[in-house]
């Protein structure tokens, strides 16, 4: 390496002033370190330099105080800005601090926690993978939105429960769901419920299905119905069962309809069987209890007594009767119906050989296909727990915190629910002491509203160091 | 009094009031929306026929409320938290001021509202102490009443401090500090 030529010299410190190194423009000392060391007060203990640091309610973020560096531990450069890089071998307070003057920057603590504050926006880049392994605990809190962009697939898997609380829920799948569920899915709905489905839905249930509706359950199908069951089939309806179609069949190999009265039949209508059974007289007498209109075309096994047959004015005994004219007389023996009981005999009735009203009654009122007297949360006591209705008195159908009691405290009439608040005391949401008004404290500082005499916050310019330590009272605004 | 608004955060200028609105650099309506006390959504406010635009203006002053202590040295070590906000309209806002422990100060908070009644023009400033909580514990919050601000940003600041204990007014013309 040569030796440079004066000249060259010269060339190089052109422009440079003769007293480069002093402080032209008197930056230092800093006010704050007249008349003492020069030292940085970090380097000597007297100030320790903390990141700026954003907290949220009810979350510690668990940084012990930080202890004060020792001399002559601390390797302090801080520019005249304000930017600080710190490292620190104090014994029990070793770290390394790197701060921008906004209080952003980061730190490396004593007991090896690191942290990283950020006054502005926080960037992080990372051009391959990123993986992040947390032994311990997290907690993520954003006090604005936080929005998501996977352009892969988003796996979460989850060892313990997973609890997600919050007002709208929005999901879009451009594809489909497939969940499985290991045993429950208990739902609450306290509004109404919609599904679309644009082509099938089918519901396999392996074991019971219940459904229990409170107010009207209407189903409307365009297309046809199919009910199949491979046992019983029982339906009711306490007041009226209605069924009506331009054509009703009903088959069956043993079909019973009974009432107690009522019409069955119409002008073209035909009864065709092997017996028709009217009310007998149960004196054993003759009073007519029965009556058949029209024609009878066939054979009667008996005919007691006929007032009127073609030209047979009393006919006790017929056994053709296309004219009664033919019928011997003989002793009148009533004789019962053929036994239909099994027509109208059901599992758990075995009703006389005659539908009697009272055996009617029986069927409609004791049996087992009687009509069910159903009630679906009649007292809305289902209702009332789910919306905390009798809890909270309609205030509110939620599960409160105390910051939302805190809120819903502020109206007077709220406050005075004794229901209301009697409950959250209950629960222990709400201390006994929510309507003393005397605090269990004693007073501390008072101000009205003249501005206060204060401290500075900041120093501002390059004013002497008393300014910073003298007091002043804002301005009161108008 | 005319406010003169950051062009960059005037709700007037935004096409529509969402979640993630910016009120400042780094307070967005969000931030109110997610009040403790009060959560709710803009869908919420708008399904009840909030203004959302009413609520923003009058929001902004709250943000620029919290920017101003954000920005105070004094305050480096509490950070200001909206607890509540009454909707519709979003003129006053409950705060808490919460430290690095995640609880809430007595005495910083009562710190917080002298600045403020020092420093920011307003409405009413409330000190709002309560033993609500469930073991009985002193708590406060700071009530921040602003006016109603329209379009033209042109409001009046009629300005009154109070305290207040259990919902219970203790005193109107001061700020008063309980000590546990």
């Amino acid at each position: 390496m040569s030796l440079k030529t004066e000249e060259q010299v010269v060339d190089l410190n052109r422009g440079v002033k003769s007293e480069g190194m002093l402080d032209a423009s008197a930056e230092h000392p800093k006010k704050n370190y007249f008349f003492e060391s020069s030292i940085n007060k970090a380097a000597r203990g007297s100030k320790v330099n903390e990141l700026k640091l954003s907290h949220a309610l009810d979350t510690d973020i668990l940084l012990p105080d930080q202890k004060a560096s020792e001399y002559p531990y601390n390797q302090v450069q801080e520019t005249a800005s304000g930017h600080v890089i710190e490292i620190d071998d104090t014994p029990g307070g070793e770290k390394i601090l790197i701060r921008h003057k906004s209080g952003s920057g980061i730190e490396l603590r004593a007991d090896g926690s690191t942290i990283a504050s950020s006054k502005q926006n926080k960037v992080e880049i990372s051009g391959a993978d990123h993986t992040v392994i947390v032994e311990g605990s997290g907690k993520l809190i954003y006090k604005g939105d936080l929005n998501v962009h996977v352009t892969g697939d988003y796996n979460l898997t989850v060892g313990g429960n997973i609890n997600v609380s919050g007002g709208d829920l929005t999901e879009t799948y451009d594809r489909s769901i497939t969940t499985t569920v290991g045993k429950n899915e208990i739902k609450t709905i306290k509004g109404s419920k919609e599904t679309k489905i644009v082509k099938n839905n089918t519901d396999l249930v392996l074991g019971d299905k219940i459904t229990a509706v409170k107010g009207l359950y209407d189903t409307e199908v365009s297309g046809p119905i199919e009910f199949n069951t491979g046992n019983t089939f029982t339906t009711t309806a306490k007041d009226r069962y209605a069924i009506s179609s331009k054509a009703v069949g009903i088959t069956g190999m043993n079909v019973s309809v009974l009432g107690a009265a009522g019409t069955i039949g119409g002008q073209s209508v035909m009864h065709v069987g092997n017996v028709f059974s009217g009310i007998d007289d149960a004196s054993g007498g003759n009073q007519k209890v029965a009556t058949f209109y029209g024609s009878l075309v066939g054979r009667a096994k008996e005919a007691d007594l006929a007032t009127t047959a073609n030209d047979a004015k009393n006919a006790e005994k017929a056994t053709y009767a296309d004219t009664a004219g033919l019928a011997t007389v003989g002793t009148p023996v009533p004789t019962s119906p053929v036994d239909v009981s099994e027509v109208y005999t059901f599992d758990t009735e075995s009703p006389s050989t005659f539908p009697e009203p009272t055996t009617i009654a029986d069927i409609l009122f004791k049996s087992s296909v009687a009509p069910r007297h159903v009630q679906v949360d009649p007292r809305d006591l289902i209702k009332n727990k789910i919306l905390k209705i009798t809890e909270y008195a309609s205030i509110t159908d939620k599960d409160v915190n105390i910051h939302e009691i805190r809120a819903l405290l502020r109206t007077p009439s709220n406050k005075s629910n004794v229901t209301f608040v009697g409950h959250l005391v209950a629960q222990k949401k709400l201390s006994e002491r929510y309507g003393t008004t005397e605090p269990n404290a004693h007073d501390g500082r008072k101000v009205g509203l003249t501005p206060t005499s204060r401290f500075g916050y900041e120093e501002l310019g390059n004013n002497a160091i008393q300014d910073k330590s003298k007091r002043f009272t804002p301005a009161e605004r108008s | 009094m005319i406010i003169l608004v950051d062009p960059l955060y005037n709700p007037n200028f935004k096409t529509a009031i969402t979640s993630g609105t910016k009120l400042t650099s780094s307070i967005t309506v969000s931030k109110f929306l997610g009040a403790v006390g009060t959560p709710t959504t803009i869908e919420e406010q708008t399904a009840q026929g909030t203004d959302l635009n009413q609520l923003a203006r009058n929001l902004y002053l709250h943000a620029e409320a919290i920017k101003m202590v954000n920005e105070t040295s004094a305050f480096n070590n509490i950070t200001l938290i909206p607890s509540e906000v009454i909707y519709p309209e979003g003129k006053i806002v409950y705060y808490h001021v919460v430290d690095k422990q995640g609880k809430v100060s007595l005495s910083a908070s009562f710190d917080v509202a002298e600045f403020w009644k020092d420093f920011i023009n307003f409405n009413k400033i409330t000190l709002s102490y309560d033993e609500y909580n469930s073991d009985g514990s002193l708590f406060v919050s700071i009530g921040l009443e602003m006016p109603s601000v329209p379009t033209s940003f042109d409001v009046t600041f009629s300005k009154s401090i109070a305290t207040e204990f259990n919902g219970n007014i203790k005193s109107s013309t001061q700020l008063i500090e309980y000590v546990p």
